[in-house]
């Protein structure tokens, strides 16, 4: 086995994506997330007038980002970088503070209300120890999502992004992201809904 | 650009009230601890009455505030984490070995005080201002570090949260030394002179927070997109009533205009001024804590 | 397609051996042990697209459904639907027990009875009925295939069948079957150039639906093919085009023949395909088309004249190209003639059994199905549309029996559907077989606890979509009854040991076991012509037919894979040669159709207008679509529920402006046989003269999730239903007029006449 320490990354490509809402499914049913919460969703905005108007579909997950603002907040260090690049929350030892919840810029965390700790998409890393890939990466029809190695050039991650010009969302934020998407439409980023009452 | 969000999730509120309760109290409690330094510390002697009420007060409101922390957290039981895997990155962390050290020198440095000690009461008493100005100044710092929302992560927060911890204290202590004076002193006489003294320092410390307050929302206003949605959302959004009208016109400038014009000030209105500013601090921290995580980050 | 063909094929049981459940692949781990989960292939059926999926457990447990890598059509993929097929299996609502009514119709009072009550209840009736030589009087409304009960059908001489799955796409089906002799083709999307699709939205819905989406998309990005959209509404398939082409309702027809008229006019048409492949000339075609100006196209329909033009020319020019027809074309009074005119864009340019074009059907060797005569497919008993039509005919029912049917909520004007149902004259004895307690179910004398497709035995064959045919097993995953527990059983039954013991969740049962032992207690020839013990029996009989199967492991072979791909029959691989005859069995494409001109109607494709007389200036033509989240299955589904509870209805923004309708506002959605309040969506996304209510919302049974309703059970998450104040929508079918195509029979859903009010 390549024995070279390994950088996961996850690639949305965002031509692909049809906004079937596999992916936001299947990880409910791979992670047992309850209702109410995700650690996945697809964002769907509308955009200008008709007939010349445009809907975007963006899938979100955790950026499992390389500078974690997560995790250094973390009081109890619940919050773990892992070496590969996985960002996850140790549930023994989260007390429940939500501080990553405040600090993270991209609002994919979340108080489990059955657990009462934080959670969030952690790219399936028992699936990815078991040399599996990710739940929603499997389930996507279209293939949108493509996870892997980057420090493995040969592995199907590093050529497409090699290839493609990517983004990432928020890049100004600073936590430097390790979810790249393909035809990243800033407006689809930016649009927000106000809370509905 | 007509835009719309056809879909998306709603996000749990990271702290909502309980926080800005939270926040309000060590406010209230660093701001009391302050005042009370005045005389035992600084030797202001004319502050002196305050010095005892200000530690209680300051003790007290400093035992409830954790309590609120309890509420929040999912996990209250193992609330003892913090003391074992420490993040010295983590403001948090800062917080929990204050909250630990605020009281404890609280409790000593009255215990001295009490029994008329003053060259501890006085030492304990300067080791208590950082505390009591890092006991609040972390909670500060724990929004600002909440970086994707700009009405949190602004540099200004720490020091606006401390003067208006000042404000909501000097506040309190004006209310508390009313109260005692008339109900539980001898004389049943109050030191008229001392809440006039009280009053024009609240009044001048508004005038301060007035300052930063707009400052900061000067630069919000012109700053980048989420930024300028925040101004907005004060000004003319949701918390454009809490914001104005109770924080900063009741909670602020009425005040002010009683403590301040000299026919105007009686008694009667430093204590009228005195329940609007603590009323208003709490709105403020309200407005701060619920308006920053109100508008939506994706 | 609805191509689930399903076999019929042999008698021989061959002796079963023990079963290999776990796949030598690891494909799943527990999240909370690490430990390997055990997979089982199998088939979904949750729409008609058949996917081969994997079902993980976790010791006995169900706890994930993912897609099949092995599959061909879906190559992995699955769509949300098939996730969602995990809460219909563990729903907490489930109905798992015979019940019958206490107190009058319609009040929800139950008794719970023993399957044997309901079986001497059925089998008395029906053979009573047979004795009186009454069986016409016993209906069956089915609304999924299964094999065992079309035996039983037939072994009873039922004559009354309301067939679902085949009026699903009527006029679709008549259109195809009177052009080619096959009800549907298979649509190469993957290898097509430039795809012009006229209100299909394979994007969020299709028979086929993971299979044809990724090839599309994939056609898309990887090899930049073109997707032009025709549809009333921004659907998610004319979100991904390349352009969307917003059309008055029912007018695709027109833009069709006009552009079919465009390609004649400058030569681009395949006439040696249409020389030697059609029955119709190009001269002719050219006379007939005369009139259908991409002027007068551009009138009646909104879309300009030289968009008619250029997308005509691209569409021949940019070969391989294919016209994709859905129920935005169908779904219309005039739906067979508009599928007629569509389809004749594709003959235009030779798309037959071409690269990128339409192809027959691949199924495993030797099982190729038949050509259809279109006399006899206008005749065929699924002319019987529903209760209503019944009662027109003044036809006497006796038992009506609706399996994984619920028209009393589908039907379009369903309440009156309802009110048929619900009426002991017209409807003497209701027997309902469901997973969940309907709309239809409420109304019954007898209600049957269905198992779900996950809990049950099937082989079914999906049509393939570009690789060899393909043979689906669909085998029970859940709840399996140890050896152990069987041997302590008082009935236990040595055979019984060998065969895998699957029992569906509580007293829950597959079809073709009820239908198997009423046919035992009604002996004579129904038992001699259902000789099987039970699913499982049956299906083996008909694996152990197949050849090739049997020399690659048989159902062993099948079990451990969820399917079988007949290598063997190379022959009916898709092949893309423009020289080769068609096959023998095919004759040519009848542009003109004799048959149709028999029955009275057009021989040629042609438009009919939609709404004659002219729809009023205040009147909108209402659309229903179907979500992607909705399938027959995921109506209590909590996920899908979570991510869509409520449908609004479109409406153009700045319509809704000049009518000071906002975002949100609650508006009385008015057509001629009834009203209904709704919530509205103002949208830069649809024509100004339609709007659009998904179906598959506005549920008053099934379940609490179905009515969002927030409940305490078993499951912790129904606890959690946070959307419980802002409801769960409208079924538009309240308000949809009952009316069809007078040709192909299938009912315009897509075309009703309303008017809206402020309230
Ligand atoms: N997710 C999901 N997939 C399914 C199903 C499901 O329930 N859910 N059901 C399966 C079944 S049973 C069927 S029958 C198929 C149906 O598959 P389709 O018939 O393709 O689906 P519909 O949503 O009925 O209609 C497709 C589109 O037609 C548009 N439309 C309406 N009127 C017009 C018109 O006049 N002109 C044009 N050009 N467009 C129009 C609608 O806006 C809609 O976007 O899907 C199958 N797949
Ligand atoms: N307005 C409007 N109305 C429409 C349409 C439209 O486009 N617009 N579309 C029409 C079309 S195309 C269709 S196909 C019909 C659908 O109409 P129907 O076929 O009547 O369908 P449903 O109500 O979707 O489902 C029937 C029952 O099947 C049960 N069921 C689901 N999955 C399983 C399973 O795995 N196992 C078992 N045992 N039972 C199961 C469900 O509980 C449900 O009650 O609706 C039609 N109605
Ligand atoms: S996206 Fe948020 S939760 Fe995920 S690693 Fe980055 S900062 Fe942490
Ligand atoms: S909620 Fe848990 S993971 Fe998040 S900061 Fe608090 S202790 Fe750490
Ligand atoms: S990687 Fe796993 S945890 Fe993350 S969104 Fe996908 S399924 Fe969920
Ligand atoms: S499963 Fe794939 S296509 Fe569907 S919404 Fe998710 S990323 Fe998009
Ligand atoms: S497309 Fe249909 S058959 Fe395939 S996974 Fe989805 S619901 Fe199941
Ligand atoms: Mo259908």
């Amino acid at each position: 086995m390549n024995n070279k320490k390994k950088r996961y990354a996850m690639l949305v490509d965002l031509r692909k994506c049809i906004g079937c809402n596999a992916c936001a499914m299947a990880c409910k049913s791979e992670n047992d997330v309850p209702l109410s919460v995700w650690r996945s969703w697809v964002k769907k905005v509308e955009k200008g007038q008709y007939p010349d108007s445009k809907e975007f579909f963006l899938p979100i997950v955790c950026n499992n980002c390389d500078k974690p603002i997560c995790v250094t907040v973390c009081p109890v260090n619940a919050g773990i970088k892992r070496p590969d690049g996985i960002v996850y929350i140790d549930p023994h030892r989260c007390i429940g503070c939500r501080y990553c919840i405040a600090s993270c810029p991209y609002g994919v965390r979340y108080i489990n209300p059955r657990k009462k700790i934080a959670e969030k998409c952690y790219w399936c890393h028992h699936r990815v120890d078991a040399g599996l890939k990710p739940a929603c990466v499997l389930a996507c029809p279209t293939g949108v999502m493509t996870f892997g190695d980057l420090n493995d050039p040969r592995s199907e991650i590093a050529k497409a992004i090699a290839k493609k010009a990517v983004q990432t969302i928020k890049p100004d934020m600073g936590t430097d992201p390790q979810t790249f998407y393909i035809g990243l439409e800033q407006s689809a980023v930016e649009a927000k809904k106000i809370k509905e009452e | 650009m007509d835009t719309q969000v056809l879909y998306n999730i709603f996000h749990q509120d990271a702290f909502g009230f309980n926080i800005a309760m939270y926040i309000y109290l060590t406010g209230v409690s660093a701001g009391s601890f302050i005042l009370s330094t005045l005389a035992y510390g600084f030797g202001l002697s004319q502050y002196k009455p305050l010095g005892k009420i200000g530690v209680v007060v300051a003790t007290i409101v400093l035992v409830i505030a954790p309590l609120f922390l309890l509420f929040h957290v999912g996990m209250p039981y193992r609330a003892w984490h913090l003391f074992i895997y420490i993040n010295l990155a983590s403001p948090i962390t800062w917080g929990s070995f204050l909250l630990i050290l605020y009281p404890i020198n609280c409790i000593i440095y009255g215990y001295f005080m009490f029994k008329e000690k003053m060259k501890l009461t006085r030492i304990f008493g300067l080791i208590g201002i950082p505390l009591a100005i890092s006991v609040h100044g972390y909670t500060g710092f724990i929004l600002a570090f909440g970086k994707a929302r700009a009405l949190w992560n602004t540099a200004l927060m720490p020091i606006l949260f401390l003067v208006s911890a000042v404000i909501s204290g000097i506040a309190l202590m004006i209310l508390v030394f009313v109260i005692k004076e008339s109900y539980f002193s001898k004389d049943k006489k109050i030191d008229r002179e001392l809440i006039f003294n009280l009053g024009k320092l609240l009044a001048w410390m508004i005038v301060l927070d007035l300052f930063l307050v707009a400052c900061d929302l000067i630069v919000l206003s012109i700053s980048q997109a989420d930024a300028q949605a925040a101004a907005r959302l004060l000004l003319r959004g949701k918390f454009s009533f809490l914001f104005l009208v109770v924080e900063n016109l009741l909670g602020k400038i009425v005040p002010f205009i009683l403590l301040t014009v000299p026919r105007l000030r009686t008694m009667a209105t430093t204590i009228v001024a005195s329940i609007l500013v603590v009323v208003g601090i709490f709105f403020m921290r309200y407005v701060v804590v619920l308006a920053g995580e109100f508008l939506p980050l994706l | 397609m609805k191509t689930s063909i399903a076999w019929f094929a042999g008698t021989a049981a061959g002796l079963a051996s023990r079963q290999r459940l776990a796949s030598a692949r690891k494909a799943g781990v527990s999240r909370t042990s690490l430990k390997p989960l055990r997979v089982i292939p199998t088939t979904c059926e949750q729409c008609p697209a058949g996917c081969g999926i994997n079902a993980y457990l976790n010791g006995e447990r169900l706890v994930q459904l993912l897609g099949n890598p092995d599959h061909p059509n879906n190559k992995g993929g699955i769509c949300a639907k098939g996730i969602a097929g995990l809460n219909l299996v563990n729903d907490p609502e489930r109905l798992l027990y015979p019940l019958k009514r206490r107190g009058p119709r319609g009040d929800g009072q139950w008794t719970k009875i023993t399957w044997d009550e309901v079986y001497s209840t059925l089998a008395t009736r029906v053979k009573e009925l047979i004795r009186r030589d009454k069986i016409s009087e016993f209906v069956i409304d089915k609304g999924h295939d299964d094999p065992l009960l079309d035996r039983f059908i037939t072994a009873i001489g039922v004559t009354h069948v309301i067939d679902r799955p085949a009026m699903k796409n009527f006029n679709r089906s008549t259109a195809f079957t009177s052009m080619t002799g096959f009800p549907s083709l298979v649509e190469d999307v993957g290898r097509s150039r430039f795809v012009l699709n006229f209100g299909a939205n394979p994007y969020a819905n299709h028979d086929q639906f993971v299979g044809i989406a990724s090839r599309l998309i994939h056609a898309q990005v990887e090899s930049g093919a073109r997707l032009i959209t025709f549809d009333v509404r921004m659907s998610e398939t004319a979100a991904k085009s390349d352009a969307w082409y917003p059309i008055k309702a029912g007018t695709d027809g027109i833009v069709a023949l006009a552009m079919a008229k465009v390609i004649v006019a400058k030569g681009l048409a395949n006439s040696d395909f249409i020389d030697r492949k059609t029955n119709y000339s190009l001269a002719m075609i050219k006379n007939h088309l005369s009139h259908y100006t991409p002027e007068k196209a551009a009138k009646v329909s909104g879309v300009r004249a030289t968009d008619i033009q250029n997308l005509a020319v691209d569409f021949a020019r940019q070969r391989p190209s294919l016209a994709l027809i859905g129920g935005g074309v169908s779904d219309h009074k005039n739906g067979t003639q508009s599928v007629r005119s569509v389809a004749l864009l594709n003959w235009l340019v030779g798309n037959l059994e071409e690269e990128g074009g339409l192809f027959y059907p691949r199924f495993p060797s030797s099982l190729q199905p038949k050509k259809v005569d279109l006399n006899s497919w206008l005749n065929s008993a699924s002319n019987i549309k529903g209760i209503t039509e019944l009662k027109e005919a003044k036809r006497r029912i006796n038992t009506y029996f609706a399996y994984l049917s619920n028209p009393a909520y589908a039907d379009p004007d369903c309440d009156s559907t309802a009110g048929l149902l619900k009426d002991e004259k017209t409807v003497p004895f209701l027997v309902v077989m469901d997973t969940h307690l309907t709309e239809t179910a409420r109304m019954a004398d007898m209600v049957l606890p269905a198992a779900t497709y996950l809990e049950g035995w099937g082989v079914s064959s999906a049509a393939s979509l570009d690789e060899v045919p393909v043979l689906n097993l669909r085998q029970p995953v859940v709840s399996m009854i140890s050896a152990a527990k069987a041997l302590r059983s008082p009935t236990f039954d040595v055979g019984k040991l060998l065969e895998p013991k699957f029992q569906p969740k509580g007293q829950a049962e597959e079809v073709g076991n009820v239908c198997l032992e009423l046919a035992r207690r009604m002996r004579g020839n129904t038992a001699k012509n259902l000789p099987y013990k039970n699913t499982y029996d049956y299906i083996t009989s008909v694996i152990s037919s197949i050849p090739g199967l049997k020399m690659e492991g048989g159902l062993n072979n099948l079990k451990s894979k969820g399917l079988w791909i007949d290598k063997a029959s190379k022959s009916a691989r898709y092949r893309y040669s423009s020289k080769k005859e068609l096959p023998a069995l095919h004759q040519k494409v009848e542009i003109y159709s004799n048959a149709l001109k028999q029955n009275g109607h057009s021989p040629l494709p042609e438009y009919e207008p939609l709404t004659t007389p002219e729809k009023r200036k205040d009147e909108f033509i209402l659309t229903t679509f179907k979500s992607n989240l909705w399938a027959k299955g995921t109506a209590n589904s909590k996920w899908a529920r979570e991510i869509l509870h409520e449908n609004r209805l479109w409406i153009n923004k700045d319509v809704a402006q000049k009518l000071g309708i906002k975002n949100g506002d609650r508006i009385r959605v008015t057509s001629s046989v009834g009203s209904l309040i709704s919530r509205v969506l103002t949208t830069q996304r649809i024509h100004p003269e339609s709007v659009a209510l998904a179906e598959g919302f506005g549920h008053s049974e099934v379940g609490n999730v179905a009515k969002a309703k927030r409940f305490r059970s078993d499951d912790p998450d129904t606890n959690l239903i946070w959307w419980d104040k802002k409801g769960n929508g409208v079924n538009p079918n309240k308000i949809i007029v009952r009316k069809e195509d007078p040709i192909g029979g299938g009912l315009g859903l897509k075309d009703t006449r309303i008017r809206i009010e402020k309230i």
